[in-house]
């Protein structure tokens, strides 16, 4: 079985998302797994990883999940993990972009702190950034979006949050710059995200929806621009 | 899954839930424009020529229901044989008729 053996050692093309990081959905570096797809391999952790394996876990597998997390209540989104026994993997649906995700929001961050801070050449560098993985960014968003119906209705029913005399859409109270709120909407399409974006001055700018409503001529997800500050008007691209 | 028409009886339905929670004299308001659903016909972003529901007109301004975004909308009239192809979108029925009657 040389030709096997061969195969086994080629070097799987994500082998970047394996180190240090187990990707669902992609593949392992190591010679051993490296025909294998981790998403066969809940959990595993790669065998090329850097970090030093974690006592709780074999290979990945949890001695127990309940237990792991016992120490941040159950809740590692929202507590700190001083140990880093809680992986980015887990709260991410299947084959989740994280690597995208990731270098979205650093960017998204990095471009807040520049125009935090005055610091243009670092408010430039991260939208340019930015422009550069647009596409890559758009899935991020999708995903990101979409987490809201994945963790079965966290965001409020009805779409993002709104005034219940006016229908305006509610901008984030503590917000400090352009922030988008959630929401899940029901259409007769099934349930989907919808996110309502602000700028730094709390004013509407639109409207995302995760879903391309069942038809080929919307792009998911799409934007509707704001018309005022309770309407939209038609659906076309992500700008 | 797929989209297809909302039907009329499907309509009238979301209609009838939404004016339940319409306040007692916009709901009054809202039965002296309501007309009976007419299908005109529309165009979505330059595509295909498609069909949208009206349920009420006042002012020369038309409330229709948007059944891709499954959203009530506010037009302007077209003039005769011409084809809508903008419309306001509104979450609700009560915002939707605010904005067809505190429209320009």
């Amino acid at each position: 079985m040389p030709e096997a053996k061969e195969e086994a050692k080629r070097p799987c093309p994500r082998a970047r998302q394996c180190v240090g990081l187990r990707v669902r959905g992609a593949e392992c570096a190591s010679g051993k797994n490296s025909l294998q797809p981790m998403q066969t391999l809940q959990r595993r952790r790669c065998q090329t990883r850097t970090r030093p394996r974690k006592k709780a876990c074999v290979y990945g597998v949890r001695v127990s999940g309940a237990t792991i997390f016992a120490y941040v209540g159950g809740n590692p989104l929202s507590r700190i993990d001083p140990m880093g026994l809680w992986e980015v993997a887990d709260i991410f649906p299947e084959g989740a972009p994280i690597l995208p995700i990731g270098r979205a929001v650093g960017g998204v961050f990095a471009y807040t702190q520049g125009v935090l801070t005055g610091n243009k050449a670092l408010a430039d560098a991260a939208m340019e950034g930015l422009q550069c993985s647009r596409a890559e960014n758009m899935d991020a968003l999708g995903v990101v979006l979409s987490m809201g119906r994945a963790k079965g209705g966290v965001f409020p029913k009805g779409g993002p949050p709104r005034d219940p005399k006016t229908a305006n859409y509610l901008p984030y109270p503590d917000a400090v710059g352009p922030h988008t709120t959630l929401g899940t909407r029901s259409g007769r399409n099934g349930d989907y995200t919808q996110g309502a974006t602000f700028d730094r001055n709390g004013r509407f700018l639109g409207r995302t929806d995760v879903t391309n409503h069942g038809r080929g001529d919307h792009t998911n997800p799409h934007w509707h621009p704001a018309v005022g500050p309770n309407s939209v008007g038609s659906a076309q691209p992500i700008p | 899954m797929n989209w297809h028409p909302i039907t009329r009886e499907e309509l009238e339905l979301i209609v009838q839930k939404s004016l339940i929670s319409l306040p007692g004299d916009l709901r009054e308001h809202f039965q002296c424009v309501a007309e009976e659903p007419r299908q005109v016909p529309c165009r979505r972003g330059g595509g295909n020529l498609e069909k949208l529901f009206v349920i009420a007109t006042s002012n020369h301004r038309l409330m229709v229901f948007d059944d891709v975004e499954d959203e009530f909308g506010v037009t302007m009239q077209p003039p005769a044989g011409e084809v809508l192809e903008n419309w306001e979108l509104f979450p609700d029925l009560e915002s939707a008729f605010r904005g067809l009657l505190n429209a320009p």
